[in-house]
């Protein structure tokens, strides 16, 4: 049994890609992100998602994030339609919230590149995500998204050639 | 292109992407110490969240109970006064009984006096 203190520092080790692939399932709204990994961090120190060893500690890690952001973001429609008018499709990939730092950090391509994972359904932006951002290999992708290998395989195929598509035509 | 190109490609691209955002990061204590101020706060609001869930259900039980209670009731009530109904008889009801009413229902036979004086004396005697 690992204590909270060993949890933190393995949260800690990994906060950088928790926090990326915050963003990714959060649409790249920062706010979004962060209120995901406050919601993981303490549902791993309090105990409430509990680490079994039967994967590697960031597939589960991130597994845990793919689900507290799609269980933030069905409570975030409910908390919109109560406070803010609906405006279909007009939702951006990048939030508002973003800091200018961030956004004069990333360079042109990849803008280009979040526009383009913008334009991909959500499995086949997971998938990608997990691939090429995390390096992740297509089983331990499949195992987060919580899709079998050959699932994956085909949305990290279709995902690229989509992507490449998109990139290409700008 | 060879796949491998492909993959190159497109996994410089993202390399690009994760460069950028590792600026962008918030840090982890700050992450940590925001998740804890919002733990604290959460004690009241779970108890919010369970008080609403119980009255829920009390609500979901206790109408289903109330509205069968109210329409037995009902029943009960109807029944009651379907058999009062029946039952009811006028006040006045004897003012519209004349003496010698039940020669009046019956036959007369051949040989019977035309007064049966039996019959008038049952009427008074009522």
């Amino acid at each position: 049994m690992e204590t909270p203190d060993l949890f933190r520092a393995h949260l800690e080790s990994h906060h950088a890609a928790s926090f990326a692939w915050a963003l990714s399932c959060c649409r790249y709204d920062h706010v979004e992100a962060e209120d995901v990994l406050q919601a993981v961090y303490l549902k791993v120190l309090d105990g409430r998602a509990v680490y079994d060893g039967r994967a590697a500690f960031r597939t589960w890690l991130f597994s845990v994030i793919r689900n507290t952001a799609a269980s933030q973001r069905r409570w975030s429609i409910f908390r919109r339609l109560r406070s803010i008018p609906l405006d279909h499709g007009s939702r951006e990939f990048r939030s508002q919230a973003e800091g200018p730092a961030a956004l004069a950090a990333r360079s042109e391509c990849a803008e280009r590149l979040l526009r383009a994972l913008a334009q991909l359904p959500r499995r086949q932006r997971e998938v990608l995500h997990l691939v090429f951002y995390q390096e992740l290999t297509i089983a331990e992708a499949a195992l987060v998204a919580g899709i079998s290998v050959g699932s994956a395989r085909t949305h990290y195929e279709r995902g690229k050639k989509r992507l490449r598509e998109r990139m290409e035509a700008k | 292109m060879s796949k491998e190109r492909e993959r190159q490609e497109v996994a410089g691209w993202f390399r690009q992407l994760r460069q950028a955002d590792e600026q962008g990061a918030p840090s982890f204590e700050d992450v940590l110490n925001t998740a804890r101020r919002r733990a604290a706060r959460r004690p009241a609001q779970r108890l919010y969240l369970q008080l609403a869930v119980v009255a829920t259900l009390v609500l979901f039980l206790a109408l289903p109970a109330l509205w069968w209670q109210m329409r037995r009731q009902a029943a009960r009530h109807s029944a009651i006064q379907a058999a009062s109904i029946s039952q009811w008889k006028s006040p006045t009801d004897f003012l519209i009984e004349t003496p010698g009413r039940n020669l009046l229902k019956t036959v007369p036979r051949i040989g019977d006096g035309l007064i049966d004086m039996q019959a008038l004396e049952i009427e008074e005697r009522r």
